[in-house]
């Protein structure tokens, strides 16, 4: 656990971070945020004594940070940066060893120390570790930046814009990939970013600062439920309502749809339409074809498996695991007013309405 | 259609220019003595048949250069046809000494003239762009200019080249020759490593103080433009002021004249090259590097030597070499001071008006360079880290 008590830090004539209090709970994926020059980079720099703090205390499990050799300390707690900064001539895997190697640890647990991390941010080993950092991508050597920041597998992680240099779809593919690792290893992270998209998506609990003071310390749904006042309102922008969205997971918001086998004679339709309006035709294996309404009913046609409007799951269904906002996108790029959800396969699991999203 | 003719410039130029030198200018200087005026002697008058070859071959080289010929022809054509042209042009000159000392008895002397010296430039030129241009030939044409340098080096060694000029007056002072180049190694080694202690520290200072930055390479920066002979003049009286008020020091061999003014003046003109690139070097490394190597916990020295050094290393030596190079030159002129080293036979032709003592003194010193300059070259490659390549 991280905790910060008004900790400040003064340069000549400003007040960076102005008696800053909050904690970092364990486990927690704690998100700094606020416009530039709003002293969240520097927070996080006295963290682990990049730079000095002026007051306050700063305390990790308890104990006085000012109590260990920097050095020391910094061993413990990861850190990445934006500019990434690996050390060009060493190799991927050189790289990611320098901390285990000061700290001594053999050989043997330092190689599958580099493999399993290659593949944790799935970076083939084979492939990436004698390589040189001027050979990867962007997007690749900021993966291989967090690597070397979990290296020792410290318990604290800290992150300044880590993926603030890389275009905008290698940047979604990466916090994606990162939420789903911070998943399984559970660690304290204080994560500097500036944008708020961001923030919701990756977030347990968001810091907003201005000035180098604390505006808001909440999870992402309270902040945007409740923004404390006109600076966080518009910090968030008008598309707050979107961005909630973004935070809930369509799965928990699925109905059971109404459906018939497709090969199910056409008559025993009619009566579960006049009900619904509508229903999913579903094969055999329960996989989603399309779906039957009162145009199709009046089409003429002879079978069920005629009559309908077929629909491509990989198009127009959604995942259970994508968000609501996701789903929304969907019904409005189809131009439809409810979804199917599906499993990988495309088995109908149940549907979500356009009206549902809007009263969440 | 192909076209038959595809001038290739450089060895064509360089033909041109070595077959102007032979039509114009003297091949040789012929004197009754060492010092008396001489007679230019062209290529064509020359003793012993050899000048028919090279004008023959010299013929040929400019055809071959002139001609479209596929590539690995042309190239080993060029080569060879240039390399034996050297060893012909030496001969040349060898031969008609031999025949002078023969007739005129030995104290007549034959000289290197203006034809000699421009055509084996004109020889390397084309050899060296032969070289360049060899592609997956190179070995051959590495292998033909080592095997060149054997023979002249054979013909140096057998005696062939014994009653050339500039070769007597080796002969006359081999035992000095020998002892001068180990002196101005010793000049150049010691100025260079002095330059090295100070010179590498200041250029960390300037990069991790940049308030040290403009002090120090103000006053390096003026320092080099001080004239060289100016500065080992300045040093004289300074350094005799100084062991007047200190006697002790000449017990350790310093004085206004001999090796301390030099090494002074030496490592003073070393010290640019070296601060100026260690600054360069450390400069290069990304100051993100830095970033998170400190914030991963690396100590300053840990930084120091497992990012910082690898990552600058190349150009400080690179620097070093500039030194070196330059050393090598300067350290020609700190004989004027009563340092020693090969610039004591430049001076010593100067005064008697003896070129080929002076020549003695300054082909010696180019070949050091060279070769010095070229083994840093080699190590700067071999140690340069991969991922920086």
């Amino acid at each position: 656990m991280i905790n910060l008590d008004r900790v400040t830090k003064d340069y000549p004539g400003i007040t960076a971070v102005d008696e800053l209090t909050f904690n970092v709970e364990e486990g927690e994926f704690c998100v700094l945020i606020g416009p530039s020059g709003c002293g969240k980079s520097t927070t996080l720099r006295m963290i682990n004594r990049l730079i000095p703090a002026s007051g306050g205390i700063i305390t990790i499990d308890g104990e006085n940070i000012n109590g260990y050799r920097p050095e020391e300390l910094r061993r413990r707690i990861g850190y990445a940066i934006q500019s990434v900064g690996l050390f060009p001539h060493m190799t991927v895997a050189r790289n990611i060893e320098v901390v285990p190697r000061i700290m001594e640890w053999n050989a043997t647990r330092i190689n599958h120390r580099i493999d399993l991390l290659l593949d944790l941010l799935n970076l083939d080993p084979g492939v990436y570790r004698d390589k040189y950092p001027r050979q990867l991508s962007g997007g690749e050597a900021q993966r291989v930046g967090v690597a070397r920041a979990l290296a020792a597998d410290p318990a604290i992680l800290l992150m300044d814009e880590p993926f603030g240099a890389i275009d905008p779809i290698t940047r979604q593919s990466l916090q994606t990939e990162f939420a789903r690792i911070q998943k399984d290893l559970k660690k304290t992270i204080l994560f500097v970013t500036h944008d708020i998209d961001e923030a919701i998506r990756l977030a347990t609990r968001i810091v907003i600062l201005k000035d180098g003071k604390l505006i808001q310390h909440d999870t992402p749904e309270n902040i945007m439920t409740n923004p404390a006042g006109r600076f966080v309102t518009e910090f968030i922008g008008t598309d707050r309502a979107l961005k909630r969205l973004s935070r809930l997971p369509a799965g928990n918001y699925m109905k059971k749809a109404p459906n018939v086998r497709e090969s199910d004679p056409l008559r025993s339709a009619t009566g579960m339409v006049a009900k619904h309006r509508y229903l999913w035709v579903i094969d055999s294996n329960d996989k989603v074809l399309g779906w039957l309404d009162d145009d199709s009913l009046n089409s003429g046609e002879s079978t069920t498996g005629l009559a309908m409007t077929t629909l491509d799951f990989r198009t127009s269904a959604i995942a259970t695991d994508s968000t609501l906002k996701e789903a929304l996108s969907r019904m409005v790029q189809q131009g439809i007013r409810s979804a199917p959800v599906v499993d990988p396969m495309g088995v109908l699991l149940g549907e979500i309405r356009l009206e549902d999203i809007l009263e969440a | 259609m192909r076209r038959l003719f595809s001038i290739n410039k450089v060895p064509f130029s360089a033909a041109i220019l070595g077959l102007a030198a032979i039509l114009y200018f003297g091949f040789v200087t012929s004197r009754p003595n060492r010092i008396a005026a001489g007679k230019s002697v062209f290529l064509s008058q020359t003793q012993g048949d050899v000048w028919i070859a090279v004008l023959i071959l010299w013929a040929v080289l400019i055809i071959i250069c002139a001609l479209r010929i596929p590539g690995q022809w042309h190239l080993s054509s060029v080569g060879i046809v240039s390399s034996t042209l050297i060893l012909l042009v030496i001969a040349t000159a060898a031969k008609h000494a031999a025949f002078t000392a023969e007739a005129e008895g030995s104290i007549a002397r034959v000289s290197l003239g203006p034809a000699f010296w421009i055509t084996l430039f004109a020889l390397i030129v084309i050899l060296t762009d032969t070289w360049q241009q060899s592609g997956k030939y190179k070995s051959f044409i590495t292998l033909l200019a080592f095997g060149t340098c054997g023979i002249v080096v054979w013909m140096f060694v057998s005696g062939q080249l014994d009653t050339l000029s500039i070769m007597r007056e080796f002969t006359n002072r081999k035992e000095r020759f020998f002892s001068e180049i180990i002196t101005h190694l010793a000049l150049v080694g010691s100025s260079v490593g002095l330059a090295l202690t100070i010179g590498i520290p200041l250029g960390l200072l300037a990069h991790r103080n940049k308030r040290f930055y403009n002090p120090t390479f103000f006053t390096l920066n003026t320092l080099q433009t001080v004239p060289g002979l100016a500065l080992f003049g300045i040093l004289i009286p300074i350094l005799s002021a100084i062991t007047l008020m200190f006697p002790l020091l000449t017990v350790i061999g310093i004085r206004g004249i001999g090796a301390a003014p030099a090494i002074i003046a030496l490592t003073v003109y070393s010290l640019l090259p070296v601060a100026r690139n260690t600054y360069t070097g450390f400069a290069t490394v990304d100051p993100a590097a830095i970033d998170a190597g400190t914030g991963m916990g690396m100590t300053r020295t840990q930084l120091l030597f497992r990012v910082e050094i690898p990552i600058a290393s190349p150009v400080i030596l690179n620097g070093i070499r500039v030194a070196l190079v330059q050393a090598i030159g300067l350290t020609a002129v700190a004989a004027l001071i009563g340092a020693g080293g090969l610039g004591v036979f430049i001076f010593q032709g100067l005064g008697q008006a003896a070129n080929d003592l002076i020549l003695l003194g300054a082909i010696p010193t180019i070949f050091i360079a060279v070769v010095v300059d070229s083994l840093m070259t080699g190590i700067i490659l071999l140690l340069q880290p991969k991922g920086l390549r």
